[in-house]
């Protein structure tokens, strides 16, 4: 059950994304945050690891999307990675 | 599971860190936030920084443990290179250390299976073969050894047996990045740093794929566009990439093209009379190949030798060569007959696996000092690395067949005087002929005694030669059945190098251990342990010390310094030793303080000064020369041989390149003549074949393929095709093939326009995947200087699957 805080870098000022910005704000795993300039802060507490994944790709398709990086992230102590998952 | 006020404080953790990224947007090239703003601890979390474990980037995270686990990752906002941002590789870098079959107990194999032995069998069991035969003994380490392990391993080598077969797998990733930077500065490593990334007007990729291997380095570019500024990127390489997505202009090149078009661009300078004569007449001298027995050194000629010599580098000649049209070059050649603006090359991989590596890196140096654009912030010739620490333990602590820590080399009497004196060892005990470079030790540990293959005992440190060795076949397979050849391997978990060991050593990966890293941009880094490594796993540099303290027990002379101690000797406050051989008290003193206080008096020697260990505790990484002021700080230098912040630069100076191999402070311009590659496509092989990485794997995949994100995302390794070849080939998408070369085959499943996409006639195939290895099909053809391979082309066939199952005595070998 990992929550990951990213930045999402968009290819001109967040205010101009209106629509990418209501399609990530109706994904109930995701929480927007701060935006400035070409960057919003958005959290994603996911119930389980391949969703954050899932999550992570649609994120990195959406439109007007150039680069999604890493903040944070923290792991559920019982589900950190194992080898043979 | 996580409970409800845990979960709570890990989302406020995680906004908390992501608007903070966001609020410093705006100030990206501003100097960072304070060290001491760290992450919250509480919950039972706490935090402590590491450079991450894999790329030459060097990016800071910040590294949360519970219960003696780590269980969170954070970019670290305090630190310069990535100011609190990671890629996806960075995201999961705690998971590393979490893979099931992480090894724990040392294995000896007996009657062909491996079996569980102590470690004290097994430190003498390392020591009894070195004592039989010092000079068949070698060692092969790594890029990924922290600065106190390559250190360790340096001594042991050089100044304890006097034995130089000692050589990394860096020599397979930026050799000839090395011999470049000497062969035009006389001294190795960029003189530029990623600052450069912040303030050049136009960045050139050549063969380069930095979206993808250093990703966070190139979204300090791409950031740039998004704030409003302008940069023009242009990608000069063999397959489109995501590089080429977010470039300009995308120049699509032979093999080998690079060349051409550095040579043509320098044509083209010279005949518009744009090159910038003013810097060349102060600071550069021109240089070619001798006639007989090209070196390093080369051969002065004259300016007027260089034009006879370049003119026929045309644009039309250079197309024909590069396949790159002349209007381009003459674009390339106008942006650097421009002076007003700046410009950044990055390179890596592409041009140092290259048979012309050493020539190519020195070719585009001399189009940036031809130009003028060198040594302004943004004006730039940058070489990246692949590893973490290549840089800082490899270039620097000089872990090559050939070099002493300090920028010394062996075959030189007073360098090896100086490190025998540093070493407090005997006079004499370095011996003066260089060692087996990578490629010369596997073939002399593969090849059987009675044929004068004469390593007889091979020890692999933190490295995966099995995988990404060349020629495979020949350069590792060989040692099958070779019963008195005997492999030793320090490893985390089970590899293709493992599967030929004849023991197997568990060790401790990342933050289990204490470490030092040196990146890309000469920034040192430092980290201490922050977990225990699982079952009986250990640190790499105990290892080295334990098997020297063992043959200095058997009466090995050269594991005594002068006054008769272990040459690894380390006392406490009262002038008692430690025994830091014995494991249960390594960790009584901090080792790692003790080598490189000793190593730090070597780095005076050709000015890549370091400060004190305790400086870099307290630092995000420090970049050398670190000067010490008169106040008693420590100060870095971000641009070297430039007057404005270079200390060793002689006051008034402008530039001044201090170790010039003209000894008159000036920088080589070189000329090098277009040669073709050493195996191209033809009737019987078709194709030209590239190899390299994928953003979601790091190098052999033993880590990232044990986080099941990543493993998810990039589950196996594939070969890019053209659509047009496939049609022709009537292979489909998804379908498996064969690829065939000379020298060994490999099977893959076909991805048609995928996220590369290579022209016709070009196949790639990234290495990460141990089942998969294309290294069965590479050539070890090398650069005659840097000794690196070329994994960037030779001649493959593709062939459907089915067909080769149709006829396997005719299609599959070995």
């Amino acid at each position: 059950m990992p929550v990951s805080g990213l930045v999402v870098t968009f290819n001109s000022p967040v205010d101009r994304h209106r629509e990418t910005i209501e399609l990530l704000e109706n994904v109930p795993e995701i929480e927007t945050g701060d935006f400035r300039n070409g960057k919003l802060a958005i959290v994603v507490d996911s119930p389980t690891r391949q969703r954050d994944q899932e999550i992570w790709d649609w994120v990195r398709q959406m439109p007007g999307v150039i680069d999604v990086a890493v903040a944070f992230v923290g792991f559920d102590d019982g589900q950190i990675h194992t080898g043979d998952e | 599971m996580m409970d409800a006020k845990r979960r709570s404080f890990m989302k406020a953790t995680a906004m908390a860190a992501a608007c903070s990224m966001v609020a410093s947007d705006a100030d990206f090239s501003l100097p960072v936030l304070n060290a001491d703003d760290g992450l919250p601890d509480g919950d039972g979390l706490m935090w402590n920084k590491a450079p991450c474990r894999f790329c030459g980037t060097g990016c800071h995270v910040q590294v949360g443990v519970e219960d003696g686990r780590v269980v969170a990752i954070a970019g670290d906002k305090a630190a310069d290179v990535n100011k609190g941002l990671l890629c996806v590789k960075g995201y999961h870098v705690g998971g590393i250390l979490y893979g099931k079959d992480r090894l724990t107990k040392p294995l000896l194999r007996k009657d062909g299976e491996l079996t569980e032995i102590e470690w004290d069998e097994a430190i003498d069991i390392v020591a009894k073969r070195i004592m039989d035969a010092p000079d068949k003994f070698a060692f092969y380490g790594s890029g990924q050894w922290t600065i106190p392990e390559g250190f360790a391993a340096q001594k042991f080598m050089k100044g304890g047996l006097g034995n130089n077969h000692i050589d990394p797998n860096a020599r397979l990733c930026m050799a000839s990045a090395v011999t470049g930077f000497l062969a035009t500065y006389g001294v190795d490593e960029p003189a530029g740093c990623y600052a450069d990334l912040d303030e050049c007007d136009v960045l050139i990729t050549w063969g380069n794929n930095p979206a993808e291997m250093h990703p966070v380095l190139f979204s300090r570019v791409t950031d740039r566009r998004s704030r409003g500024e302008t940069v023009r990127i242009i990608d000069i390489g063999t397959r489109r990439t995501r590089t080429t997505d977010a470039s300009n202009d995308y120049l699509e090149m032979k093999p080998h093209g690079d060349v051409a078009i550095s040579l043509g661009i320098m044509h083209l300078l010279i005949e518009n009379d744009s090159y910038d004569k003013s810097f060349v007449a102060k600071h550069c001298n021109f240089r070619g190949d001798e006639a007989d027995t090209p070196t390093l050194h080369g051969e002065a000629i004259t300016e007027e030798e260089f034009r006879k010599r370049i003119a026929k580098y045309t644009p039309e000649h250079v197309e024909e060569l590069s396949g790159v049209p002349a209007d381009k070059i003459r674009m390339l050649a106008e942006l650097f007959g421009n002076h007003d603006i700046r410009i950044t090359s990055l390179w890596c991989m592409g041009m140092n696996q290259h048979t012309m590596g050493t020539a190519i890196n020195s070719l585009v140096h001399g189009v940036h000092l031809l130009s003028g654009h060198f040594g302004r912030p943004g004006d730039a010739p940058t070489s990246l690395t692949g590893q973490p620490s290549a840089c800082g333990t490899v270039r620097e602590v000089g872990t090559l067949a050939h070099a002493l820590p300090g920028g010394r080399l062996v075959a030189k009497p007073d360098h090896r005087a100086q490190c025998e004196e540093l070493w407090n060892v005997r006079e004499g005990s370095i011996n003066p002929m260089p060692g087996y470079h990578t490629v010369k030790m596997f073939e002399q540990f593969t090849k059987p005694t009675s044929e004068g293959g004469d390593i007889n005992t091979l020890f692999v440190q933190v490295t995966n030669p099995g995988q990404t060795l060349p020629n495979l076949n020949t350069l590792f397979n060989d040692k099958e059945g070779l019963e008195d050849k005997f492999l030793i391997v320090s490893e985390v978990y089970p590899t293709a190098t493992t599967r030929l060991a004849d023991l197997i050593l568990p060790a401790a990966l990342w933050v289990e251990k204490n470490g030092m890293f040196g990146n890309s941009e000469r920034r040192t880094q430092q980290w201490f342990k922050m977990v225990d490594p699982p079952g009986e796993a250990r640190d790499d540099c105990w290892m080295t010390i334990a098997i020297a303290h063992r043959l200095f027990e058997l009466g090995h002379e050269g594991m005594k310094n002068k006054d008769g101690e272990f040459i690894f000797a380390v006392k406490d406050d009262s002038g008692e030793e430690i025994p830091v051989w014995e494991f249960e008290h390594y960790y009584d003193t901090n080792v790692d303080k003790h080598l490189f206080e000793e190593y730090r008096a070597f780095t005076t020697m050709k000015h890549k000064n370091l400060a004190p260990y305790e400086e870099y505790v307290a630092a995000r990484g420090l970049r050398w020369p670190v000067v010490e002021q008169p106040d008693g700080s420590w100060r870095e230098t971000k641009f070297r041989f430039s007057g404005f912040d270079d200390p060793f630069v002689a006051e008034g100076q402008e530039f001044e390149f201090y170790h010039s191999s003209s000894n008159d402070g000036r920088a080589q311009i070189w000329f090098h003549e277009y040669a073709p590659p050493p195996e191209k496509p033809d009737a019987e092989y078709p194709f030209w074949l590239c190899t390299g990485r994928v953003l979601e794997h790091w190098h052999t995949g033993t880590m990232t393929r044990r986080v099941s994100q990543l493993s998810r995302a990039m589950p196996t390794s594939y070969v890019e095709m053209h659509a047009e070849d496939a049609r022709a080939a009537n292979i489909r998408q998804g379908e498996t093939v064969v690829i065939e070369s000379r020298r060994g085959v490999c099977e893959l499943p076909v991805w048609i326009d995928g996220r590369g996409r290579p022209p016709r006639g070009t196949i790639f195939v990234p290495f990460f995947d141990e089942t998969k290895l294309i290294n069965n099909c590479t050539l070890e053809a090398h650069d005659p200087f840097s000794k690196q391979p070329d994994y960037k082309k030779c001649a493959v066939k593709v062939v459907k699957k089915s067909a080769v199952q149709a006829a396997p005595d005719e299609m599959v070998h070995s």
